[in-house]
């Protein structure tokens, strides 16, 4: 099964333009869609979960069309929004009940058991009956990610989930979403880059509402092979290389560490450098290429 | 640092929008209701003036009340504002202590609300200035403006009101941390007025209801209770009294609270880190429990249909838990047993716990919290995934779109259905608890589940669709507001019409005697109508309900044209039919049957009337001579047929050449023939002129028939109409025959209106010594007595019954037949009414004495039975003997709730004395005197016919409550009369605060109740006392069996008081002239009783007494005088017999004015003294004129 997104666009209200002419083609296992703050990346998610219109443009994950039978996606739909609360006063068990029941699990020992799998992959499974008003910030997360995964999701949509997990937790999660993206399409924004290059089998770079880049971690880098150059600097000499494209500048023992992009050595000094996803993130968000 | 703290939230409040827009709010309020009569705050007369201190303090009460939500608005917030945007992490860090931070947010706060509602005396004293200048209110209707006017209630009332509010609000949100308590804390200051409301109709109560009243309303019209026009218009509230102690309890409570926040209230207490454990997480070892996906079900509509039901189970069980739920219905569940511990209180004598009474009671008092609780958590459900945030899960779960608001909307049914039950337990209780068992289940399940349900759901529906379609829950509430306001905006504008405002249909009253009637009928087309736009607005929030984002409105457009399919557009078109075809035939029945007209229309016709024939007044009319009346009543058509023979007279010196009728209802059917005259034409509104083809000449009569039919025409908006209803009909003449000849009564009345429409001033009543006014007949113009028979039919199963002796009764198919004949002359004023019907009757002294009544409702015959017989004795013994051989009541059903005399008949409501429970020892039994009062009126008023001018009232009225105060006093005994007359002083008192026109004396008096029933009591009480019973009876006597059936002329109230001063004792004269011809008022005081012992069981007392003496003009403008007169001075003893202690000693003495030393000797212990004890006289304190004894050695 594939989602195949045409065309999509929307602007909000206010004018700004969330999505630009978006196409993507997804398939089975994880997808990261990167990006900076207010990119697009919640409003393509939201969008694709039915929780928003879209102006134009088409949806199909694999014979359903999205916009027009939203019943049937959000049947295969887990979604995991940037944001969510629980009701303080019930526990995860009870709250995970009543959830899958909503997600038309009518067999009571299907559920059953499944809620009590989810919890235990989550590792919430000594926590179940404990009020969702007194879990951390991580716990609240895997009850996200469980709750998400109730049913038989054809399509798992998680927005900046481990945003705020310290780094077991975070490590945990993906190792969870890893299991998962061996059946189904992953779809997982996040900014840091790190996530995405360890994780998803495909990438998209997307900023304003506009496409930049897509395909595979290694194809995306090894595409840049031999564009990124490195010079380090005293701090003062930054403006005497403005003319270069800087993709970045790190400070290192005090002095600049400067990645530059160009086809060829820019000027002395200048060594090439072994790019990675970060290198292409800033030099694409940078406007260099 | 406070200082700084307390600056800071100044101008931090200062730079809010809010705050200018309450600042903005108050001030246009106060600004058009000081240069407008269109805005009107707290009621007033058009003799007060619009700046004067009175109105200033009562607009700054009833703002500071009304604006309570205001005030909490400001007060909870400040340090609810940390808490809410999450300043209070780091700002309680700060080197700053929790005195200085509370109390500078608290003081600051309470300057800025002090400055909001400062709004109001510069909107007044703005519009004191502009209204004149710009010619929108006349200069006269303005006083100087002194600034004690506008500071005093401003400071003295409105800050100390928002102070009290303020620290309620303030600390029960600063304290929970929930800014919901703030919500609560109004409700709990809302039902503490309505108690005291509630309270206050009882006379005992009042100075305790005065001091535990928050907001100042009962408090503002308890203290200013007897404040004359002058009074208000110069006088600010002193701070004394019940004043000075409701200021100092409530500032006590402020400030006993403000200590408790600033006790309790913790820095360290912010978030949720507080004392709850928090259970270490332990690692675990990996279980191999695996993750299987598990396909979800095919879910057919049912089974979400199901799941639906679930939720809204959720919904409920959550909200009952609430905790501002439990205050909100806890403060109306008070209220509501307030309410049921004093059912339909009248003189303090309340009524039989009958289902509809307490049914009633119920829906009252507890009306206002459901509609809190359906605007608020209408509000609440809608926001509750968004709120908490978990509304994106929610909504990309697969169920559909309508799952969510149904489930609400059924949760809010099923909320109010449990509250309805609640109520109904409550209700049977209380009917259980008094001892009354007939408990009527149907009638409690029938209102409550069906009738009253409907209603509320139709709030519901539309609430939950405005909450839907909003951006915020603030928005919705005060959309939800909006709608409220809007009915009350269309009815004060006078362009209400049942089609376009909300929720509006006929009323129903349930009646022992007829049930439901034909009311449901009436409103079903309306409840169709208005619970199908209910329902459409259901479906519309199922279209538009937010899922998801919300991306603007072009969106949300698509995605209800998406959701637009199957079963919801199929419910959308079949609600849109139901209301297309509910409201064409409401409109075909508004419109095309009957002509429905908006207030304003019909005041333009009612001026046109009065243009085109006021001339008629002039002209002379016939009489009604001889009325021979057919009427064939069928009650279950609510039909009424009439044949009428009549003979109309020429009673004046002038022939009549053209005779002007006036019908019933211009839509009835009517046929008039008189003898050597015809038609001339019909004119709009039922007014008919014949010509006469040879005049009729003074002193002559020509015979005539009037043949007419009643029945429902269609239906109005306030139902169908009909004087027959299917059991317990009651009508009169007025309902059958036309009235002949123009009558001022049908003109505008309304000083203000008739002056814009170019009217000339219209007094209330003609003058008292206008010849031309005292030849019309007071009961009605076309006629004097009349010869008068009747021949009435009814349906088989019931009776019906007319003026006069039953001389024939007989049966036909289905039909009873009944002929009447009156062998006397009788007031063209007759009832007539037909009903199943038991009898009572009793025969004494060759009078025949019936009840006719409703079975079921015999608890106060007896009391009835007693009061006909002795009314007419006394009457009959005392003024003149009585004119017929019969006396009957007869009950009606309770859509009008009086009783009211015709000849020998008193149609008397359901609800007024049948029903009263008058078990209790003491009470005075209402029941009694009303009869007493009604029979006496076949003396006042159907032997003597006042005429149409000033004072009518006095002859008629209050000599009928004199006569039943005297039938009373024989049974009861002096201190009951005490006991009722202190309410006649009481209703005397404040009815001239509230008069609109002004205050006559009560010869002169024009239709003010409060003169001709209250003040008349205590005038004709205080003669009796001076002049003794048999003198004054002698000489009403003598008046009746003067005037008796006279006219025209009419009797006049001036020949009465002539008579008086003709044969009162010289001395006696000034008692005339005080009490009748003037408004004269008393001020009686003892300061000082001190008694010593002389001798066994001999005591002396010296008393030192303060008397005044007023004379008030009709504005209140009093002048003192000076005076001799002989007054009571009276001692009570210790010793009581049957609980009632006796006067030791009771004597006029001769006072005058000022303060002077009285000394008395008794034989027995003396408990209290003083002047005027029995209340005899006219005086604003009454409880001051006795004191407790001293005893000194």
């Amino acid at each position: 099964m594939e989602l195949i997104i045409k065309n999509l666009s929307k602007t909000y209200p206010n004018g700004v333009k969330a999505l630009q002419d978006v196409s993507l083609n997804i398939g089975k296992g994880m997808f990261g869609l990167v990006g900076p703050n207010g990119a697009g990346k919640s409003s393509l998610m939201r969008t694709l979960a039915t929780l928003q219109e879209a102006d134009s443009g088409s949806v199909m994950l694999g014979d359903i069309n999205i916009f027009e039978n939203k019943q049937a996606l959000r049947s295969v739909l887990g979604y995991l929004p940037q944001e969510f609360g629980v009701y303080p006063k019930i526990s995860a068990e009870q709250m995970l009940h009543h959830l899958a029941e909503l997600k038309g699990l009518q067999n009571g020992a299907e559920r059953k058991e499944q809620v009590e799998a989810l919890l235990h992959k989550t590792n919430l499974w000594e926590t179940r009956k404990r009020q969702l008003g007194t879990y951390s910030g991580g716990m609240k997360q895997r009850f996200g990610i469980a709750q998400a995964l109730l049913g038989s999701p054809k399509l798992v949509i998680v927005d900046e989930p481990t945003a705020g997990l310290d780094p077991t937790e975070r490590n945990r999660f993906h190792n969870l979403l890893c299991e998962i993206g061996e059946e189904v399409i992953v779809i997982l924004s996040t900014h840091i880059i790190e996530d995405v290059q360890s994780l998803c089998s495909r990438v998209a770079f997307i900023q304003k509402g506009c496409l930049l880049e897509v395909g595979t971690p290694d194809n995306l880098v090894q595409n840049i092979a031999g564009k990124v150059w490195s010079r380090t600097i005293e701090r003062n000499q930054l403006a005497e290389l403005s003319h270069l494209k800087i993709i970045s500048t790190h400070l290192k023992s005090g002095r600049l560490d400067v990645l530059v992009w160009s086809e060829s050595q820019p000027e002395a000094g200048f060594s090439p450098v072994i790019p990675d996803l970060e290198n292409l993130y800033f030099a694409l968000m940078g406007q260099n290429i | 640092m406070l200082l700084r703290i307390l600056l800071f939230e100044l101008k931090y409040r200062l730079s809010r929008p809010a705050t200018w827009l309450y600042f903005i709010l108050f001030f246009l309020l106060a600004f058009f209701a000081t240069t407008s009569d269109f805005v009107r705050i707290g009621g007033g007369t058009s003799n007060l003036l619009k700046n004067s201190p009175y109105v200033i303090t009562l607009m700054m009460v009833v703002l500071t009340s009304i604006g309570i939500l205001v005030s909490s608005a400001i007060m909870a917030n400040p340090v609810y504002r940390d808490i809410e945007h999450r300043t209070e992490h780091f700002l309680y860090a700060y080197p700053i202590t929790k005195g200085q931070y509370l109390f500078g947010r608290f003081v600051g706060s309470w300057i800025i609300a002090v400055l909001v509602f400062g709004s109001i005396p510069f909107g007044v004293f703005l519009g004191s200035i502009l209204g004149p200048a710009f010619g929108w209110i006349p200069a006269e209707q303005f006083g100087p403006n002194k600034w004690e006017y506008y500071l005093q209630p401003w400071l003295g009332i409105g800050a100390i009101n928002i102070l009290v509010a303020g620290s309620i609000f303030f600390s029960l949100v600063t304290l929970s941390r929930r800014i919901v308590l703030a919500y609560t804390g109004n409700i709990l200051l809302l039902v503490c007025y309505l108690i005291g409301a509630q309270l206050m109709s009882e006379l005992p109560n009042k100075n305790l209801v005065a001091l535990i009243d928050p907001l100042g309303i009962n408090l503002l019209e308890i203290s200013t209770k007897y404040w004359t026009v002058a009074e208000q218009n110069t006088k600010t509230i002193p701070l004394e009294g019940v004043m000075l102690g409701n200021r100092v309890i409530w500032l006590t409570v402020s400030l006993v609270l403000l200590l408790l926040t600033y006790f309790r209230f913790s820095f360290n207490r912010s978030g949720t880190s507080g004392k709850r454990k928090v259970k270490v997480e332990k690692e675990l070892a990996p279980v191999h429990l695996q993750y299987k996906s598990v396909a979800p079900a095919t879910m057919s509509t049912l089974a979400w249909i199901n799941l639906m039901l679930k939720s809204t189970k959720v919904y409920v069980l959550e909200t009952i838990r609430d905790v501002p739920f439990i205050g909100i219905i806890f403060s109306g569940l008070v209220l509501v047993v307030m309410d049921l511990s004093n059912l339909g209180s009248l003189y303090e004598t309340k009524l039989l716990p009958k289902t509809y009474v307490v049914v009633e009671s119920l829906m009252g008092s507890f009306g206002l919290f459901m509609q809190i609780f359906i605007v608020f958590y209408t509000g609440e459900l809608v926001w509750k995934e968004r709120r908490q945030l978990i509304s994106l899960i929610y909504d990309s779960l697969p169920a559909p779109d309508w799952f969510q608001p149904l489930a609400k909307f059924l949760s809010m049914g099923a909320l109010i259905l449990l509250l309805q039950t609640c109520l109904m337990v409550m209700g049977m209780l209380t009917q259980v608890f008094n001892g009354y068992f007939e408990i009527d289940f149907g009638q409690y399940f029938f209102t409550f589940y069906v009738l009253q349900f409907s209603g509320l759901l139709m709030w519901t529906a539309t609430a939950l669709f405005i909450q839907s379609v909003v951006k915020d829950k603030f928005t919705g509430f005060f959309l939800v507001a909006v709608v409220y306001i809007s009915k009350l905006a269309f009815g004060l504008a006078d362009i209400s019409h049942p089609l376009y405002n909300f929720f509006s249909y006929p009323g129903i009253e349930y009646s022992e005697i007829n049930g439901y009637g034909h009311f449901i009928n009436d409103t079903l087309p309306f409840r169709a109508y208005w619970l199908a736009f209910s329902a459409l607005m259901i479906v519309l929030m199922v279209l538009f309900y937010s899922r998801g984002v919300e991306t603007g409105a072009k969106d949300r457009w698509k995605r209800a044209r998406q959701r637009f399919k199957g079963g919801t557009r199929l419910a959308f078109f079949l609600m849109l039919a139901t209301m297309v075809g509910s409201g064409s035939w409401i409109y075909y029945n508004l419109h095309v049957i009957n002509d429905f007209m908006y207030p304003k229309a019909s005041e333009k016709l009612q001026v046109k009337v009065e243009r085109q024939w006021k001339y008629w007044e002039k002209k002379p009319q016939p009489y009604y001579a001889a009325i021979d009346l057919d009427v064939a009543i069928y009650p279950e058509e609510r039909r009424v047929t009439t044949q009428a023979n009549i003979w109309l007279k020429n009673p004046h010196t002038q022939p009549i050449d053209s005779i002007l009728f006036i019908l019933p209802d211009d839509k009835m059917k009517m046929e008039i023939k008189i003898q050597g005259g015809e038609l001339v034409k019909k004119y709009d509104q039922g007014l008919w002129v014949y010509a006469l083809k040879s005049p009729l000449q003074p002193g002559d009569s020509i015979p005539a028939t009037m043949n007419s039919e009643r029945k429902p025409n269609g239906f109005t908006e306030s139902g169908s109409s009909s004087p027959i209803v299917y059991n317990g009909s009651f009508f009169n003449n007025s309902d059958l025959l036309p009235a002949i000849g123009y009558s001022g009564n049908f003109e505008m009345q309304d000083k203000a209106k008739r002056k814009k429409y170019g009217l000339a001033p219209k007094p209330r009543a003609a003058d008292v010594d206008d010849t031309a006014a005292l030849r019309i007949n007071g009961i009605g113009p076309d006629a004097a007595f009349i010869r008068f028979a009747c021949t009435v039919s009814t349906s088989a199963d019931q009776s019906a019954i007319a003026p006069g002796y039953l001389e024939k009764e007989w049966t036909s198919p289905g039909r009873r037949h009944f002929r009447y004949v009156m062998d006397a002359p009788i007031q063209n004023f007759y009832a007539i009414l037909s009903g199943r019907y038991e009898k009572k009757l009793e025969v004494a002294n060759n009078i025949r004495y019936e009840i006719w009544y409703q079975k079921g409702h015999e608890y106060n015959l007896d009391r009835m039975m007693k009061g006909l017989k002795d009314a007419v004795q006394y009457c009959g013994s005392a003024f003149s003997p009585f004119q017929y051989r019969q006396m009957r009541i007869i009950e009606f059903p309770r859509y009008a709730t009086f009783a009211q005399s015709f000849p020998n008949t008193v149609p008397f409501s359901e609800s007024l004395g049948f029903i009263a429970d008058i078990s209790k020892p003491g009470k005075i039994d209402y029941v009694y005197y009303v009869t007493a009062h009604e029979v006496a009126h076949q003396w006042w008023g159907h032997q003597i016919a006042g005429a149409s001018a000033q004072g009518n009232e006095m002859l008629i009225e209050s000599l009928a409550q004199y006569s039943a105060l005297m039938v009373m006093e024989k049974k009861f005994g002096r201190d009951q009369m005490q006991k009722f007359l202190k309410y006649e002083l009481d209703d005397y008192l404040t009815g001239r605060k509230t008069d609109v026109d002004k205050e006559q004396p009560l010869f002169r008096c024009e239709s003010q109740q409060y003169i001709h029933y209250n003040k008349g009591s205590l005038v004709f009480y205080a003669l009796k006392d001076y002049l003794g019973e048999k003198q004054l009876n002698a000489i009403l006597s003598e008046y009746v069996k003067k005037h008796a059936f006279q006219g025209p002329p009419f009797a006049g109230s001036r020949e009465f008081v002539n008579l008086l001063l003709a044969r009162v004792p010289d001395s006696s004269r000034y008692l005339i002239h005080d009490l009748l011809e003037n408004i004269t008022l008393y001020s009686l005081k003892t300061t000082v009783a001190d008694a010593v012992s002389i001798g066994k069981n001999r005591y002396r007392l010296t008393l030192h007494v303060e008397a005044n003496k007023f004379r008030s003009d009709s504005l209140g403008n009093e002048k003192t005088m000076a005076f001799e007169e002989w007054m009571d001075v009276g001692v009570k003893a210790a010793d009581k017999e049957n609980g009632i202690s006796q006067y030791l000693y009771l004597t006029k003495h001769k006072i005058k004015n000022g303060k002077q030393v009285l000394q008395v000797e008794v034989e027995g212990k003396p408990e209290q003294a003083g002047i005027d004890p029995l209340n005899i006289l006219i005086d604003r304190e009454p409880d001051d004129n006795v004191m407790n004894v001293t005893m000194k050695k």
